[in-house]
């Protein structure tokens, strides 16, 4: 399982503040959790919770692997 | 007098920290719900030492502006620094995340005491805190528990007792505010309240994260590189699995359909038998007269209306109570959340349709949860179409009308799921219409916070079922109470006199058919006001193949659907409920003096499309009035249902009788 940290997050302002409440924001380390393609979601853990993301909004975030 | 006294403990913390069990801990079956569907979505209180418990909707941040949220923010900054005290439970597990909420609330500056929850998964996991460092680096008590099994209970009590008053040391706020003994010249309320810019918000919430990041690592050890989520990541490869998640979630759905309505039958057996021997004690105890049968007919029907629901609603709130706590609920929103999408909902929806397939009542009430008011108010529009209890003894009849028990082998239960299935897709359409038209705003994120498995906890869901089955009796029950007494005056009253209705009788009795006996019970309700307005609507219903007869018993039904069933016996001079004598009464009525059956296919086929799409359920209109906070979504609906059930109920029989 490899790590990830946020790099940057597109989207709108809103859409922002909305992932901060959630601890996502840019410097976050995430992993990436099983997320098969059916669903159009993605899971993430972050610390030791792990949230669900739809893929559109997940697309809004870049990252890059750190391990 | 002290005027740090404290009068009330409120509790904030994030979704599943476990609020709702240490609420439970602490007030016992001592507080007043609101609560819905597993999670805190309204303001509960309850008593803990003769003070007042408030438990909080759970929220991730000050910062966000989701419906539950606000209430929680809200309540936070109404409350002033005497006499309340901010009981913060935070999960042990996710301490960082916790700590970074704490630390905004602590700069409310309100007395604080700082409740880690989860001693036990702590100690498991090896995570060890040092609550003396941390004591001294908040500026407040700190106290660990086990919400689960009361361990550190006694502390807590202590705490409470001793140490309540302590104002936490302010993490961010000490750059702008002053602190002037009592008055809070706050500058974060202040922010909290007006509209802050992105990077405002950011800097803020780093700083906090920092601040956090400092704490913990004086006070914490073994927080990083646990083990903890492992298993769970394991057994989600098999729940979220695309062909083996869904086939597990399926065979779960039927498990709990089978497992509601199984269990439930004994219950409601024993429940119409003493409300039975009730109705007759009554009437050999007590003199004749109207008070009698107002007694009878008018309350102990509509208590018995509203009981009878009782085991599959408290059976099914007992289902999902265990699916939530054992963490699974969560991967069903997840399975769901891409179908549910389609038609304006979300994984998030799930509960509440699932619930209303015992009834729309409890399901409207739990469309708190929904924080997307465009969903929100797609549901409940949607809900009530959806197949509930009180739709099931009248298609049980209408069945055995069409398809006689011995004639087609299986042909009942397939028609049956046929009408769920109508349910299930009638409800889906009127979402997606609803979510495409209406304006109310729309909310374009969504997340889903998938918990841990674990080992349920039976208290917590008892609690949870008892308090929901309760607000249900009470939500449900006055209106349903309030109809049944109204109905039971139209059917008692007449503008004739008692000699007049005996030589109706004997009128009536003279012209029937030689086999049939008419009751006196039956001229009498033809002949009431009720039978009236039956009369009344013969014209409209005429063009759905129903007469005046199954007028009466259309109006009597906006009590709870299933009085259909009731008040038929009643026209058609039936002694039992049983539903076979009256399947066979029904089925030998004809159509005025012709040979035609009048239940035959097209007005029986007519009657269920009827049932299936009328809002003919009182407390349903007033709990949806209740949870939009006006008349026009209630009356809308109410009339929108109205109308499809009329055009299906007529394209049915027109067609069928063609
Ligand atoms: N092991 C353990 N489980 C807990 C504890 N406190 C709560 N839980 C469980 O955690 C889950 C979420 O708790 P709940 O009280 O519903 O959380 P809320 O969302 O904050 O109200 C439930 O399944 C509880 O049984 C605890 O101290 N230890």
């Amino acid at each position: 399982m490899k790590t990830a940290k946020v790099t940057n997050i597109k989207g709108d302002d809103a859409f922002k503040v909305f992932l901060l409440a959630y601890n996502i924001r840019v410097g976050t380390i995430f992993h990436i959790d099983y997320s098969p393609q059916l669903f159009k979601l993605v899971n993430l853990s972050i610390g030791n919770r792990m949230l669900s993301l739809r893929k559109t909004d997940f697309e809004k975030i870049e990252w890059t692997y750190i391990q | 007098m002290d005027i740090y006294t404290m009068s009330e403990l409120v509790l904030v913390g994030q979704p599943n920290a476990g609020k709702t069990s240490l609420f439970n801990q602490l007030t016992g079956l001592n507080q007043k719900v609101g609560n819905y569907a597993g999670v805190t979505v309204q303001v509960k209180t309850g008593q803990f030492q003769k003070k007042k418990v408030t438990d909080l909707p759970g929220l991730y941040s000050l910062d966000t502006n989701s419906p539950e949220e606000v209430i929680s923010k809200n309540y936070l900054l109404d409350l002033s620094p005497s006499g309340n005290t901010v009981l913060f439970v935070a999960n042990g597990m996710q301490l960082e995340e916790s700590l970074v909420l704490f630390s905004q609330v602590a700069d409310l500056q309100l007395p604080s005491i700082f409740v880690i929850n989860f001693k036990d998964e702590m100690q498991r996991n090896q995570l060890q805190v040092d609550e003396r460092s941390l004591q001294q680096r908040l500026g407040c008590p700190v106290v660990s528990v086990n919400s689960n099994n009361g361990d550190g209970f006694d502390d807590l009590r202590r705490v409470i007792d001793k140490w309540s008053t302590h104002i936490p040391k302010a993490i961010n706020l000490s750059a702008h505010a002053e602190v002037k003994g009592m008055e809070v010249d706050n500058y974060y309320r202040e922010r909290l309240q007006a509209n802050v810019s992105l990077k405002e918000l950011e800097t803020d919430y780093s700083s906090r994260v920092k601040a956090v990041e400092g704490i913990v690592r004086e006070s914490v050890q073994g927080l990083s590189g646990t083990k903890y989520l492992s298993k769970t990541k394991q057994w989600d490869h098999i729940l979220l699995h695309p062909v083996w998640g869904v086939l597990i979630f399926l065979f779960i759905l039927f498990l709990v359909f089978q497992a509601v309505f199984s269990l439930s039958s004994y219950p409601m057996d024993w429940i119409d038998a003493t409300m039975g021997f009730l109705v007759e004690w009554v009437n050999n105890t007590l003199p004749e007269g109207w008070f009698r049968s107002l007694l009878a007919d008018g309350i102990i029907a509509g208590i018995g209306g509203v009981i009878i629901f009782i085991p599959q609603i408290a059976i099914l709130f007992l289902l999902l109570g265990i699916l939530e706590h054992t963490g699974y609920l969560a991967r069903i929103s997840f399975i769901s959340d891409v179908f549910l999408k389609r038609f304006g909902l979300s994984g998030h929806s799930v509960i509440p349709l699932m619930t209303s397939w015992a009834c729309a009542i409890p399901a409207i009430m739990s469309t708190r949860i929904i924080t997307n008011p465009r969903e929100r108010l797609a549901l409940i529009f949607a809900s009530p179409l959806m197949t509930c209890s009180a739709r099931l003894p009248v298609y049980t009849i209408l069945i055995a009308i069409l398809f006689p028990a011995d004639a087609y082998f299986g042909a009942q239960g397939f028609a049956l799921l046929l009408l769920y299935l109508l349910g299930v897709v009638a409800t889906l359409v009127v979402a997606w219409l609803v979510s495409k038209n209406t304006q109310e705003e729309e909310q374009n994120y969504w997340i889903l916070e998938l918990p841990i498995f674990r080992m349920p906890n039976w208290r917590n869901i008892i609690y949870s079922m008892y308090l929901k089955t309760k607000s249900f009796v009470v939500e449900a029950g006055k209106v349903i109470l309030f109809i049944s007494i109204v109905l039971w005056f139209l059917a008692s009253y007449s503008p004739h006199n008692e000699a007049r209705l005996q030589e109706l009788h004997t009128q009536e009795q003279a012209t029937a058919p030689a086999n049939i006996e008419v009751s006196q019970e039956s001229v009498n309700l033809e002949y009431s006001y009720l039978g009236y307005a039956g009369k009344a609507i013969e014209p409209v219903i005429r063009p759905l193949g129903y007469d005046w007869k199954i007028g009466i018993a259309l109006i009597s039904s906006f009590a709870a659907r299933e009085v259909f069933v009731g008040t038929l016996a009643t026209i058609y001079s039936i002694e039992s409920e049983e539903e076979m004598s009256i399947v066979q009464r029904l089925q030998s009525e004809r159509v005025g003096n012709t040979e035609r059956p009048r239940y035959d296919w097209a007005t029986s086929i007519s009657l269920l499309l009827f049932y299936v799409f009328a809002l003919q359920c009182m407390s349903t209109v007033a709990i949806v009035k209740k949870e939009t906070g006006t008349w026009k979504y209630a009356i809308i609906q109410f009339v929108f249902m109205l109308v499809l059930a009329y055009v299906f109920a007529f394209g049915a029989y027109q067609l069928l009788s063609f």
